[in-house]
């Protein structure tokens, strides 16, 4: 009954704690980053995790309300810095993005795609629709990782 | 390992297990990646004291052997005992913090 009088910034909220357990459970021991300042302080992801405790990829997140939304922020996604990259879409409607709106005009990855649904626990659960593809990243963004990951405080990390 | 600890009432002892193996595979990378061979002991102390020599020798923090050792401590426990192992949790905690402290120790040769 409260999720109807939720605002949508409370949703995405919802949704990005959704997104980081999926991927908690996907990746291989992840540092998990909230509202992350990435690649600089002028551009923040709603999530971004680090594969194995900041040594591997780099995945970032967008969670957007709407179809719409979403697929008007395609553009700025393709612009950020991460191995992969997703659109995590609540309240999509009926309609669904054109894939090959996904694909970069050049080069290789795809935007991934997360949907979400309730359990009858109440609890919000994200769930892959269309899989990424891995994007290439150069040795720079990788010396940049590194430092983001030395100087940040992960939100969810496994502690030694 | 994770996608069975959904169910940790029906796959405790897989669990253990993987938690086990993972983090041997994963000592042994760490060995090969910076010394070119992997311990071949099968006494595991003398394992162990080869990842001591390794941080050591790498200036790395070796505070997360100790969940290697903990595994291997239990390896015979959860792979041959007659009894129901009953902290599959642990040892999958075990293994977790055994990754996070290699990869992050190690980052530069485990680099995926």
């Amino acid at each position: 009954m409260h999720k109807n009088i939720l605002t949508e910034a409370q949703l995405e909220a919802r949704g990005m704690n959704a997104v980081a357990d999926l991927l908690a459970r996907r990746l291989i021991v992840p540092k998990v980053f909230f509202d992350a300042a990435w690649p600089s302080k002028l551009c923040r992801v709603d999530v971004l995790a680090v594969d194995r405790a900041g040594a591997g990829d780099i995945h970032a997140v967008e969670v957007k309300f709407g179809i719409a939304a979403a697929r008007d922020f395609v553009p700025r996604l393709m612009q950020v810095s991460a191995h992969y990259k997703y659109l995590a879409i609540l309240n999509p409607g009926s309609r669904r993005l054109q894939e090959h709106a996904l694909y970069p005009k050049d080069g290789l990855g795809r935007i991934g795609v997360i949907l979400f649904e309730e359990s009858e626990q109440d609890r919000l659960i994200a769930r892959i629709d269309i899989a990424p593809e891995r994007f290439r990243v150069g040795p720079d963004v990788i010396r940049q990782i590194d430092r983001f990951t030395a100087k940040q405080h992960a939100d969810i990390e496994i502690r030694v | 390992m994770l996608l069975l600890a959904d169910d940790l009432n029906s796959f405790d002892a897989a669990v253990a297990l993987l938690a086990v193996h993972c983090a041997i595979s994963l000592n042994d990378a760490v060995q090969i990646a910076v010394t070119g061979k992997r311990s071949k002991y099968e006494n595991h102390s003398q394992t162990l004291a080869d990842l001591r020599r390794v941080c050591g020798d790498n200036r790395v923090d070796s505070k997360g052997i100790s969940h290697l050792a903990w595994l291997l401590t239990n390896k015979t426990a959860i792979s041959y005992g007659d009894k129901r192992f009953t902290y599959a949790m642990l040892a999958r905690d075990k293994a977790e913090r055994f990754q996070a402290w290699a990869y992050s120790g190690f980052r530069r040769v485990l680099r995926a």
